[in-house]
Parts: C-alpha cells; structure tokens; sequence
C-alpha cells in the first residue's frame, strides 16, 4: 500500500471505465481523481507529491503521446501509465521512448495495474527527489562567486589543489580557502558527493 | 415517434440586411434540416400508445454566425433522440433571438412568451445550445420549468466561470482546441517562431484570455500577434506584410456566441501569404491548411445521450460537467503541398482530405491476390444460367436443382467472405467498443474482490457495483449479438425475411463507423412489417455492401456539408424497394456503365466486388438492382425485390 502522500490521474473518455478503474485502484489504497479528458487534463498544475497518471491511448482528440509531451514539460516528476484497447507496436514502442513507465492493453489485470501505479509513483517520488535535490543545489550554486565556481569545475575534474592553482595563476593556499567555502556553500562533504550532485544537475561543467 | 415543432417569434422590424440573412438561416432549417427531421421520425410502432411521449425543449441562440456547427449539432442532438437509439420523445425546437448579454425588456417579454406557448406540453428536459441561449437558459429556465433538468450544450469554460447555473442542471463544455493546433502549426511549418492570430468575429475579453491561457502553455515558447481585434484597414495591411516565421491561427467563436463583423476566414486565408491553421471544420477546404478540429455533429450526439440520461431520472446535479471531446486532426493536402509542408510531420492518424486518389502498392497486391483466388469462383458463378426459381426444399434430388443449389451455395460462400473482409473496416471500432465494458467489468469485479478481503465494504457499494458490471456486460452483449447476427457463417437458408430487422442490424453494426467518419445515418421505414424470401446472410450483405458505399461516397469532400446516409424501404405493388442515397458526388459519367462489373472501382482502396456481388444476389432473389444520380447530389443505389406471398400490399 502507498505511503498517505500521492495522486493519481485517471483519463479515458468513457465514464463506466473511469468508475470501475477509480474503484480498483481506491481498493488499493491509493488517492484517484478522474478526468474524462485528456484537455480538462491541461488545467494540471504540479502537485509536488508523487503523482501518476493512468491514459487511455485512443481518446479521440488530443493523441495520448501529445499529451505526453506536453504534461512532461508541465510536470516532470509526473509518470504515466498508458493503457490501450490495441497494443500497437510502433506507438507503444514511442510512449516507451518518451518515458512511458508502463504499457498495459485493456481489459487489463487490477493487480498488474496496481503494480505498475505503485511502481509508478515511486518513481515519480525518485523524480521529485531529483528536481528538489536539483533546485536545492541549484539555490545554492548561486551563493558561489565566479572564481569558486572555476574552483568547483576544476575540483570536479580531479585536479589538486596544486594544479588549479597552477591552472588559475594563484597561491595553493588561496585555492585550499576557497575549496573549503564551495564545499561548504554548496553543502557537500566530499569531492565524491559534489561530483556525483553535479553530475546529476549537469552543472559546474566547464563552459 | 418523433415529431417536431418549430417555434419562431416574428419581430416587427423592417428587414434589414442581417434581418434577412436570418431569414435565411430560417429556410436552411426547412429546407434541409426539417425533411431529414421528418424522415428519421416516420416510423410509428402499433404499440406507441401506451408508453407515454416525453418532451424535450431546445432552445437556440439564432445567431447568424456559426450556423453551419449549429446546424451539426442539432443534426447529431436529434439523431440519437430518435428511433432506434431513442423512442417517444417529442423535440421542440424555440429560438430566442438572444445575445450573451442579456436585455431584461427583451428577456422578460420573452420569459412571458415561452411561458404562455409551453403551458400545454409539460417539458421534461430543457437543452439550451451555445452561450446566448445558455445565459437565457440559466437565468430563466427556473421560473418558466420549475425543477426540469436543463443541459447546456456547447458553452465554454469562460462561461461556466461567469454564470451561475440553476441546482438541476448540466453544462457540456466544447474547447476549441487552440493549444494543440498551434504546436503542430509551428512543428509543420519549417522555421515557424510567431503564430498570428486572426478571427472573424468580435471576440469577448474573458475569451480572448483564455486563449492566451492556453497559447502560454505551449511547449515551445512563441510570439504572439493577436489581430482578432486590428480593424479591416489594418488587418488587411498585416497579412500582406507577414514574415516567413508567421503562421496564422483563425480564431473561431462558439455557436451563437457573436456576429460577424470582419471579413470571413476564407477570405483571409486566401489573401494571407502564410498557412492558415484553424480549430473549425468548415475551414478545411476554404483555404485552411488544417488542425485539431471539433466536430459539432458529435458533440450533438453526446448532448442526445446526455439527454437520454436525464429523462431517465438522472440527476444533472450530481453529473460532472462533461467536456465534449469531438476532435480529429483534419488537414487539407492541397494546402499542405502548395506552403511544402512534409505530411510525415502530421500528427498520427491525421485525416487528409483532397489528396489525390491513387492506389497504394499494398492494395494493389492484395487486389491481385483476391482476384486470383476469387476469379474462379466468380468465373463459375457467371458462366452458368440464372436460375429461374429458388430452390424449394434443399434435399431435391433432380440433378438440375442440384445445380442451382451449388450455385446458390457458392455464391453464399462469397457473400460470407466478402461479409468478412467488409469486417476489416469495421473492426477496429468494433474492438474498442467490447474492450471498453470488458475493461470496465473486469475492474469492477476485482475491485469488488479487494473490498471484500479488506472488510471494509458496505452492502450499498458492493450492490452499486453489481449493477455496473451488469450493465456493461450487457453493453458487451448488445455489441456481440450485433456482430453475430451479421457475421455467423449460418447455413444457407431460404425463409422469409423481416427486411427491417435486417436493414436496423446493418445499421446498427455501422453506426459506430458512420459517427468516426462525421457521417449520418437515417431510416425510413414504410408502414407494416413486409417480407421478402431469401437468404439472410446474401441480402444481408447487399444491405452492407450498399451502406458502407453511401458512407464513403458521403465523406468525399466537395459533396454536401451535411453528410448523411438514408435507407428507405417501401412497398411498390407486389415488391419491396430498397433505397439507399449517399451525400456523395454522384456515379462519374463514364462510371455508370460498369458499375456492377466484377473488380470495377471508383474508391481510393476498393476491391470493385461489392457491387458485382450484390447484383449477383439480387437478381438470384429474382429482384433488380439499379443506380442513379439524384438532383441535387450524390447517388441513389435500389433494390426491388419481390414480396413474401401474401404479403403483397
């Protein structure tokens, strides 16, 4: 059973099978709202919790994949499980591509379907811990001044401290100082853990 | 029973121009929408007497704007209100001559009007369509209706936001889908940065807004130049000064929301030097390129189940607001090829229209696969006499009847098969029709199964879903005894047939077909239940084979706006005629002679063994089969076929 904070969205035009998917999923424990539109879906706004959506491939109006597309800019944390009437390939194998966590064809199994909406939500939870970490190290990344931001970069790529020192025209003390501020700015214990934040934000990259 | 009445105010002000074109939206109405009204309403069970007739009242705007999407609304409103979907309701239609804001003199008038007219008839659900008849809707319908349910077709979230509704009530939402229209304009059209919007009419604030809204959300950020209020000088100079990063958005009002005051869209696609993309339907093929466009025609049919629901009991209270979601991606191909757009780049299962017809590769093979395996079958079919009499017991042992009875056999083997390829076109619709109660019932019951594990389920719950899988099992079975009755591979079987059963089958069987491609159908059926005798599965198969070419001949462009199909059947002496007429373009010229000859075709993807078929069964049914162009457009296929004994008028 999921843990008390969560949504999922359930869209397909057809009210008998929005009720009964609403019903087998609220026997799971989890928190539904239904749309009958992927277009009522646009008002969507970023919830900040895990959050799910299960999609009917084949509404007649905006495609599934489109809307994909879109809600992916709207929310990134936001994970879709599509479900379709005909497992066509080519379009099943595109939903994948853009980031589809499942693909399962109507009627579907209520087991199979909660699975794929709990493993869903979790990774929409690992999504919204990625883009919190991010905005987090991003915040900070702005308290650097530019000369410990060349530091960063170059701490980044392994030098030590002798060598950027060398690299930037400056005393190895200077460099020390100001190493120990990024680190403590951007609120890292070791090179290890700004190394891998970095990577994962792709940012102090060198420019 | 269907019948329909037709109120209409007269003001005493002298005709002016806008006076008349009103005037000629009225004649539309008689001319093309009421005779449909008519024929769709002409069937009269013996029984209908003792079920009694409920009323329903649709009130429209009379704006002379957007008339064409009114009229497809009322057209797909009225369809599923009448036989076979719906019986017994009577339709009232009223016009109110209202605007969006409301005149309390002229409100108030017509608040005494509407009350004095309906007083006999007692209105069991009251529609109003588009947002003036809707903001008289939801200001009056209370004190003239008490506490009947009323649905507002066609309005906006714009509108929803501004009024307040009565408790008894239902808006249907359409949203002109502006967001997904501009994102394809701007994939489609290489190097594509600014989208321009123009319209032809005036466009209120809160509207305009929205727009805005929902521009603001494009994936990729635009420029955006809204021209919607540029007046005609200046508009004119701006489209002959747009830049090669432009594209135009048209900008349409909802039915009965303005008046037009500009010049029309058509015009301006035609003197813009960039590609037009538009949400409207009727744009396509007057010189838009295309776009997600709603159809009207379906939101109309939405309302009618809606309205079902509601004279059923339902309680409109409790209904969300239902967004209609009539869209299809809609593109015209002579406009795609003159601003060079790669059709590769058109959203998935985008309908071109204007393309070229030609035969793809594909079809071409399997033509010649079919025509191989068939040719001997025909071969042997058309080489031998017509028999002269259907054979009256199957086990006859003179040999001669044992000829004509292998022939008839055939010639049902090929009726079979050529049933089943007819399939093909139907089946996807046919699929997502059973998956949807399938999906529906197998959540319910395992929904139900986790309940009860959890002990936390109460009787009520556990009925309410009993009742739901019940009715989508149902859904489920209507859907395959359809099917069965059609497609069962029965064994040859001369009887007497109900030709009404047969034509209500085939249509039913068709009708999910007909609404994907916009397309109407409409029965007549004359008075008793006349019989003719054959084979169910043959005749059957002529009633498909004609039908599923009235739907294609209908969705050609550049046939009428409305696109309908009827099947008429009537007795004429001794015999039953079948008639079924297309909205289509009409036989070609040089068609005419060898349209029933095997493998002759005049469709983008046909095989040219409908109608050879047909013609084969018919005249084994001792009948006739003929084609003509009717006055006016499109084509007229009928089938005379002699009466049961006895049966004969």
């Amino acid at each position: 059973m999921m843990s008390a904070v969560h949504k999922v969205f359930i869209v397909d035009d057809d009210e008998a099978v929005l009720t009964a998917l609403k019903r087998l999923l609220a026997s799971a424990g989890l928190s539904v709202e239904t749309y009958s539109s992927a277009r009522t879906f646009l008002q969507y706004r970023p919830h900040d919790i895990p959050s799910c959506m299960v999609l009917d491939l084949r509404m007649p109006e905006l495609s599934g994949l489109e809307l994909q597309r879109t809600i992916h800019e709207l929310d990134g944390a936001l994970s879709i499980v599509f479900l379709t009437g005909h497992g066509d390939v080519p379009t099943s194998v595109q939903a994948m591509k853009n980031g589809a966590v499942d693909f399962l064809t109507k009627p579907v199994d209520g087991d199979l379907l909660i699975e794929a909406v709990e493993g869903a939500l979790m990774r929409s939870a690992d999504a919204l811990n990625t883009i919190r970490e991010r905005d987090g190290f991003l915040a900070r990344l702005k308290l650097l001044t530019p000369r410990e931001r060349q530091v960063g970069t170059l701490v980044i790529r392994g030098l030590l401290n002798k060598q950027i020192a060398w690299e930037l025209g400056t005393a190895e003390k200077t460099v020390k100082a100001h190493r120990a501020r990024v680190m403590q700015k951007l609120a890292v214990g070791s090179v290890a853990e700004l190394a891998r934040i970095a990577e994962r934000t792709n940012t102090l990259r060198e420019t | 029973m269907l019948t329909v009445s037709w109120g209409r105010r007269c003001r005493t002000v002298a005709r002016t121009r806008a006076a008349r074109a009103r005037w000629d939206c009225v004649q539309l109405f008689f001319v093309a929408i009421l005779p449909i009204a008519i024929l769709a309403g002409a069937p009269t069970s013996t029984f209908s007497e003792s079920i009694p007739e409920r009323h329903v009242l649709v009130l429209l705007s009379d704006q002379e704007s957007r008339m064409a999407a009114e009229t497809d609304l009322i057209d797909g409103l009225r369809e599923t209100l009448s036989p076979p979907h719906a019986d017994h309701i009577t339709l009232h239609m009223q016009s109110l001559e209202v605007e969006e804001t409301p005149r309390d003199a002229h409100d108030h008038a017509l608040v005494l009007w509407l009350r004095e007219r309906f007083r006999v008839s007692s209105i069991d659900v009251v529609v109003s369509v588009g947002v003036s008849a809707s903001t008289f809707a939801a200001r009056y319908a209370d004190s003239i209706w008490p506490r009947v349910a009323v649905a507002f077709v066609a309005v906006d979230e714009a509108w929803v936001a501004a009024t307040e509704r009565p408790a008894r009530s239902v808006p249907i939402i359409v949203h002109n889908e502006y967001l997904s229209t501009a994102h394809t304009a701007l994939m489609l059209v290489p190097g594509a940065h600014r989208i321009v919007l123009v319209s032809d009419a005036a466009i209120n604030r809160r509207r305009d807004s929205l727009i805005h809204q929902q521009l603001s959300l494009l994936p990729t950020p635009a420029d955006i130049l809204d021209l919607t209020d540029a007046p005609r000088d200046e508009l004119a100079l701006r489209l002959h000064s747009l830049m090669p990063s432009d594209v135009i958005l048209a900008i349409t009002p909802l039915p009965g929301a303005a008046s037009h005051t500009r010049p029309g869209l058509a015009e301006v696609a035609k003197r813009a030097d960039r590609p037009m993309f538009t949400v409207d339907e009727s744009l396509v093929g007057e010189g838009a390129v295309g776009g997600l466009v709603m159809s009207y025609g379906n939101v109309g049919r939405r309302s009618g189940v809606l309205v079902q629901r509601l004279l059923d009991g339902a309680d409109p209270a409790r209904m969300q607001s239902t967004i209609a979601a009539d869209t299809a991606w809609v593109f015209d191909q002579r406009q795609l090829t003159r601003w060079k757009l790669d059709d590769r780049n058109l959203p998935a299962g985008s309908d071109v229209r204007f393309r070229d017809s030609s035969l793809s590769i594909r079809l071409m093979l399997v033509s010649l696969i079919l025509l191989t395996v068939l040719a001997g079958v025909i071969g042997r079919r058309f080489m031998v006499s017509r028999p002269q009499r259907p054979p009256a017991v199957a086990s006859a042992q003179v040999p001669q009847v044992v000829t004509e009875f292998d022939q008839q056999r055939n010639l049902h083997d090929l009726a079979h098969m050529n049933m089943i390829s007819a399939m093909g076109e139907v089946a996807a619709s046919v699929a997502h029709e059973l998956n949807q109660p399938l999906t529906a019932v197998l959540s319910n019951a395992q929904a139900a199964r986790r309940l009860l594990t959890g002990n936390s389920v109460g009787a009520a719950e556990l009925r309410e879903i009993l009742d739901d899988i019940i009715e989508q099992d149902k859904r489920a079975g209507d859907v395959i005894q359809g099917m069965r009755r059609i497609m069962k591979k029965d064994q040859f079987e001369w009887v007497a047939l109900d030709m009404r059963a047969l034509v209500t089958d085939v249509v039913h069987l068709l009708a999910h077909q007909a609404a994907w491609h916009g397309v109407l159908l409409l029965t007549e059926f004359g008075s008793g239940q006349p019989k003719v005798r054959g084979d169910r599965v043959q005749l059957q198969q002529v009633i498909l084979n004609l039908v599923l070419n009235g739907i294609e001949a209908s969705r050609v462009e550049g046939g009428a706006r409305r696109r309908c199909v009827s099947i008429v059947t009537r007795l004429e002496g001794k015999s039953l005629r079948l008639s079924v007429r297309d909205s289509g373009n009409g036989i070609p010229a040089d068609a005419d002679e060898r349209l029933f000859e095997p493998f002759f075709t005049t469709k983008r993807n046909g095989l040219g063994m409908g109608l050879s078929i047909s013609r084969s069964i018919v005249e084994l049914h001792r009948g006739e089969i003929r084609a003509r162009n009717v006055p006016g457009g499109g084509a007229e296929f009928s089938v005379v076929l002699p009466l049961e004994e006895g049966d004969a008028a």
